[in-house]
């Protein structure tokens, strides 16, 4: 407690040099938050679309973008359906519209991040399964224009069951607003695939078939099948979807790693730079503290409990501006309100996360103190002391 | 304690120079003795000083403490030695500058590993005895120079040291506090039966020791 306090005072009688210390240690570790939290956010994004169709093959045009689950854009026409359905081996196949972008009405400009999926009514567990209905119910059959929308959009324009919704000119009724555990199912807006394709205009055409093989056939099996048997689409399994984003999530990752540990790396050289100083101009005070018999433990307890401080302050510091840089530029990039956001502040920046960039900014800053510790327990008394009168 | 110097010589080398700072000195001190060391500036008065508190490491010769040959002792031992049986008072105070008069005295007990409440009552102790109880709670840049010694005093007396080292006390002082000072470490002396080392040019300390040493070039010699 006598150090910590000696620690603290220390650093009160260089202010200015210990706040902007901190200030240092704070942006670095606001930059670790920040980066590192978008970047899991969307990798987790990604992971997750494949969640929604473990186990089956995803049928698209060739060519196709594919992240994960979904295909960006490339039209197929939906009578493909009933060539996979007959294919050998295929339980069932349920077609699918899936649209990045819309324009709600008057409501709002162009969401880029936002999604709609048009689906046949009684195939909507497969994506809504694990929801629960915060408001409303599914609707009641596929032909009027009836929609559920994910939560996060409802709370962003205020709509709940029984709102009226105008997408791109079509009056659509939202007959239910739905809670779930997926980001992407929370920026959905989820109707019918005749609907879909009279919103969209896509008569008659999809862009994915979603593909269950019969118990005992595997993925690999009906993928040949298909391809062989339809021309201009591909199959894809499991395994191929996560082959086709891997890289990318792999380069994130790393990038996200080289960022985060290139940031400690300059944090420990700030800190310790800073420690060197300090300890360089408090000589005199290190070697009076020898003379009167500290043992060197105690006086790389002192640097070591400065730089521990400067660490805590620092962390604390910027992985709140870190929280709200993520925060902001989460909404920047998807034009959601910030304060939106702000309530789901810890599904962005997830407490593990501020706990696990907490200790590694304290652990190196703790680090970066050694050496001026070191140096602090080798000050030479008589020298020191005669060079100071 | 008994401290005896054999030939004790300590050499600082500067590039290719050499100063002997201190020359094959030799020395005891008694217990309870109060012995002065004078001479001009740069003559070896603070390195003797450094040596016999066990701060500098001779060059060449022994310092012996009770008998037992401290330039042999480990860092640990020499540290415990100048932290329970030495006191060590500077010329410019050396008190710590973030630390109020009170935390600069409980300081050494805390150390000693004294328990809060026993830090706290020597601290305001001493410090009522250094006539500084009203005090207690400044720092060291609202004390005066002749306050900052007097803490620089009681801390120095903060474990009850049998040997007080003092260099040069009253160097920074005007004459009335220099005054107060060498009552203080002759009080020290006397009622605490402490040995009392000074180096100094002040007369008045000169007049109330028991042993006066000069020393010239590194060269010591009783008066």
């Amino acid at each position: 407690m006598r150090l910590a306090s000696m620690s603290l005072k220390n650093l009160n009688r260089r202010r200015l040099r210990a706040f902007l210390c901190i200030l240092g240690v704070a942006l670095a570790a606001c930059s670790i938050v920040t980066v590192g939290a978008s970047t899991s956010r969307y990798i987790r994004v990604m992971v997750e679309m494949n969640t929604f169709f473990n186990g089956d093959l995803i049928v698209v045009a060739k060519d196709v973008v594919v992240i994960q689950g979904f295909p960006i854009g490339g039209v197929i026409p939906q009578t493909v359906v009933n060539k996979v359905a007959e294919i050998e081996g295929v339980e069932k196949a349920v077609p699918m519209l899936f649209n990045f972008n819309f324009k709600p009405g008057k409501v709002s400009t162009v969401l880029p991040v936002n999604v709609s999926i048009g689906l046949p009514l009684d195939e909507w567990h497969m994506i809504i399964g694990s929801s629960t209905f915060k408001s409303g119910n599914l609707p009641k059959n596929d032909s009027i224009n009836q929609v559920v929308v994910g939560s996060s959009i409802a709370d962003q324009y205020g709509i709940t069951a029984g709102s009226k919704l105008s997408l791109r000119g079509c009056l659509l009724v939202v007959s239910g607003v739905f809670n779930s555990p997926s980001a992407v199912l929370e920026r959905s807006i989820i109707m019918s695939l005749k609907l879909a394709q009279e919103v969209y205009n896509y008569p008659m055409q999809i862009n994915m078939v979603i593909v269950e093989p019969e118990a005992g056939i595997s993925q690999r099996v009906v993928k040949n099948e298909i391809e062989s048997k339809i021309y201009g689409v591909m199959a894809l399994t499991d395994d191929e979807r996560n082959d086709l984003t891997r890289p990318f999530i792999n380069t994130l990752e790393n990038w996200n790693l080289t960022m985060q540990g290139t940031l400690l790396v300059l944090s420990v050289v700030l800190i310790a730079v800073v420690g060197m100083l300090n300890v360089s101009e408090r000589r005199r005070d290190f070697a009076t503290l020898d003379a009167i018999g500290a043992p060197s433990s105690y006086i790389f307890s002192i640097v070591i409990i400065e730089n521990l401080l400067i660490g805590v302050f620092g962390g604390i510091l910027g992985i709140l501006l870190g929280c709200l840089t993520t925060v902001f530029l989460a909404s920047f990039y998807t034009t959601i309100p910030v304060n939106l956001f702000l309530l789901d502040v810890f599904g962005l920046v997830p407490p593990f996360y501020m706990l696990e960039i907490f200790f590694m900014i304290v652990g190196a800053c703790c680090v970066g103190g050694i050496i001026p510790a070191l140096n602090a327990t080798r000050v030479r008394i008589a020298e020191t002391l005669k060079s100071e009168y | 304690m008994f401290i005896k110097a054999v030939n004790l010589t300590k050499i600082y080398r500067k590039g290719s120079s050499k100063i002997v700072a201190v020359n094959r000195v030799n020395l005891e001190v008694k217990n309870g003795e109060f012995i002065v060391i004078v001479g001009p500036s740069g003559s070896g008065k603070t390195t003797l000083l450094n040596l016999i508190g066990l701060n500098d490491y001779p060059t060449s010769g022994k310092i012996f403490i009770d008998g037992v040959d401290a330039t042999m002792l480990s860092k640990r031992e020499r540290r415990k030695i100048r932290l329970l049986r030495i006191g060590f008072i500077f010329q410019t105070f050396n008190l710590f500058p973030t630390l109020n008069a009170l935390e600069n005295v409980e300081l050494p007990l805390a150390l000693a590993g004294k328990s809060q409440m026993e830090q706290r009552e020597r601290a305001i102790k001493l410090l009522k005895s250094v006539g500084l109880a009203d005090r207690i709670f400044h720092r060291p840049r609202e004390l005066s120079m002749g306050e900052m010694q007097r803490v620089a005093i009681a801390r120095a007396m903060a474990n009850n040291p049998e040997v007080l080292i003092a260099d040069e006390p009253t160097g920074e002082l005007d004459s009335e506090t220099s005054r107060e000072v060498v009552g203080l470490l002759s009080e020290i002396n006397r009622k605490q039966k402490a040995t009392v080392i000074v180096a100094t040019h002040d007369e008045r300390i000169v007049r109330v020791a028991s042993s006066v040493y000069r020393i010239v070039d590194g060269k010591l010699s009783l008066e």
